[in-house]
C-alpha cells in the first residue's frame, strides 16, 4: 500500500459558511508536499480535518488506510500551535508530555532536533519568541516517527538565515517512507525540497502536481505559477 | 546548490551529474554518491534525485548494481558522445543569444576569438604572477 492520504468528496461548513467543498486529494508515501493558498483559503482547516481535530465534515478522509479519527491521530504528527499548554509550562515538561502521549515519540531524535534548533529545555512556553515557539513545534512534530507530518506555516517567525538551515535539515530529519505536508506563503524558500505542490483556491483543490512537471508544463517557476492564478482577481482581493 | 527556478530541478541535477562524469570527477565505472547523499549535498528531495538518476540509467550514462548503488558507465565512447552533445548545447545557447543581438556568423566568430585571446592573456598573467 503506497497511499498515505486519500480524501474523497470532502465538504466542510462552519457557522453556515462553506470552508471547503468537493475536496479530492490522493498522496503517496515518501513525498514532500507544499500546500499553497491565499490567507483564509482553508490550508489550516484542511490540516485540522486530516488529523481529526476538526469534526463534522462530509466525505471521507483515510490516512494510511485507516478512516477512524483515533487511528488518524496516531499516524499524523501535527502540533496544532501547542494549544492546551499553559504559558508557565517548561519546554522540558512539554517534551515529557509528548513522550507519554505518543508512543512513536523518539526522545533521542528530539534531543538532536532541539540541539539543531537551539532550544533550551528550562525555558517556559510563555517566555518564547514567535520564532522560538515555531522551532519548538518543529522539533516536537518531527521527533515523532509518523508516516505523515503536517507543518502549518512552520517558518513564518523564524529569521531568514536559520530558515534556510532548517528547510535543508528537514531532508535529514524525515524518514524516506514518510510524507510531509508543509503550508507556506513563501514557496520559493521550500521549492527545492518539495516534489509535489497542492494549491487550494475557491474552497477546493485547484491543482495537485509534481513540481518538476509544473515547471515543465507551465514554463515558469512554481512561485510565478502560483502568483499567476491570482492575477485575474481585483487588486483588493489579492492583497487580503 | 543554487538552482534556476524556471527549469525543472531534476533536469538541472542531470546536467550536474553529466558534468561531473565528463570532467572525470566521477570516473568511468566508479560508484557515484548515494541518492541520500546527493539529496543532502544538493539540498533537494530524494524523489527529485531519483527521477534524475532514473533518466540517466535509461540513457545508459549510469547503471544500477542491485543493493550496491549507481555506477558511471564504463563505455568511454558514450561519455565522449555526451561531452560532444553538452558542448554543442552550450555553444548553441551562446550562439542564439548572440544572434538575437543581430550579430553575423563572422562577427560571432570574431568576438569569440577575441574573448578567448583575452582570457588566455589573463590566464598567462595569473600564471606569471
Amino acid at each position: 500500500m503506497t497511499k498515505i492520504l486519500q480524501i474523497n468528496d470532502l465538504t466542510y461548513r462552519k457557522n453556515n459558511q462553506t470552508i471547503l467543498k468537493n475536496v479530492n486529494l490522493s498522496l503517496d508515501k515518501g513525498h514532500f508536499v507544499g500546500l499553497a493558498g491565499a490567507n483564509g483559503a482553508g490550508k489550516t482547516t484542511l490540516m485540522r480535518l486530516i488529523v481529526g481535530v476538526a469534526k463534522g465534515y462530509q466525505g471521507g478522509i483515510v490516512v494510511n488506510g485507516q478512516p477512524a479519527d483515533v487511528a488518524r491521530k496516531s499516524f499524523v504528527s501535527y502540533s496544532d500551535e501547542l494549544r492546551g499548554f499553559k504559558d508557565s509550562t517548561s519546554i522540558k515538561d512539554i517534551q515529557l508530555f509528548y513522550r507519554l502521549v505518543y508512543p512513536d515519540f523518539d526522545s533521542e531524535r528530539y534531543q538532536e532536533l532541539a540541539e539543531f534548533l537551539n532550544l533550551t529545555g528550562t525555558k517556559r512556553l510563555g517566555s518564547l519568541s514567535k520564532g522560538m515557539r515555531e522551532r519548538l513545534m518543529i522539533a516536537l512534530t518531527l521527533a515523532r516517527k509518523a508516516p505523515l507530518y503536517l507543518l502549518d506555516e512552520p517558518f513564518s517567525g523564524i529569521d531568514v538565515m536559520s530558515r534556510k538551515k532548517i528547510v535543508r535539515g528537514m531532508l535529514n530529519w524525515v524518514d524516506q517512507s514518510s510524507t510531509v505536508i508543509i503550508s507556506s506563503h513563501h514557496l520559493e524558500e521550500i521549492t527545492n525540497i518539495l516534489d509535489t505542490l497542492v494549491i487550494i483556491k475557491d474552497q477546493t483543490i485547484f491543482d495537485c502536481r509534481s513540481t518538476d512537471e509544473l515547471v515543465e508544463q507551465e514554463h515558469c517557476s512554481v512561485e510565478e505559477y502560483f502568483e499567476s492564478i491570482y492575477d485575474t482577481l481585483p487588486e483588493d482581493d489579492v492583497q487580503k | 546548490m543554487k538552482f534556476k527556478d524556471n527549469i525543472p530541478i531534476y533536469l538541472q541535477i542531470k546536467t550536474f551529474i553529466n558534468r561531473k562524469i565528463i570532467s572525470g570527477e566521477y570516473p568511468l565505472g566508479t560508484k557515484i554518491p548515494s541518492v541520500r547523499d546527493l539529496s543532502l549535498q544538493l539540498e533537494v528531495n530524494i524523489n527529485t534525485i531519483q527521477k534524475a538518476l532514473n533518466e540517466l540509467v535509461q540513457e545508459q550514462i549510469i547503471f544500477t548494481k542491485r543493493g550496491r548503488g549507481n555506477f558511471v558507465t564504463t563505455d568511454a565512447h558514450l561519455v565522449a558522445q555526451l561531452k560532444a552533445q553538452l558542448i554543442h548545447q552550450t555553444l548553441e545557447n551562446m550562439d542564439e543569444s548572440l544572434q538575437a543581438m543581430g550579430l553575423s556568423n563572422q562577427e560571432i566568430a570574431h568576438y569569440l576569438k577575441l574573448y578567448t585571446q583575452e582570457r588566455m592573456g589573463l590566464d598567462d598573467q595569473n600564471f606569471t604572477n
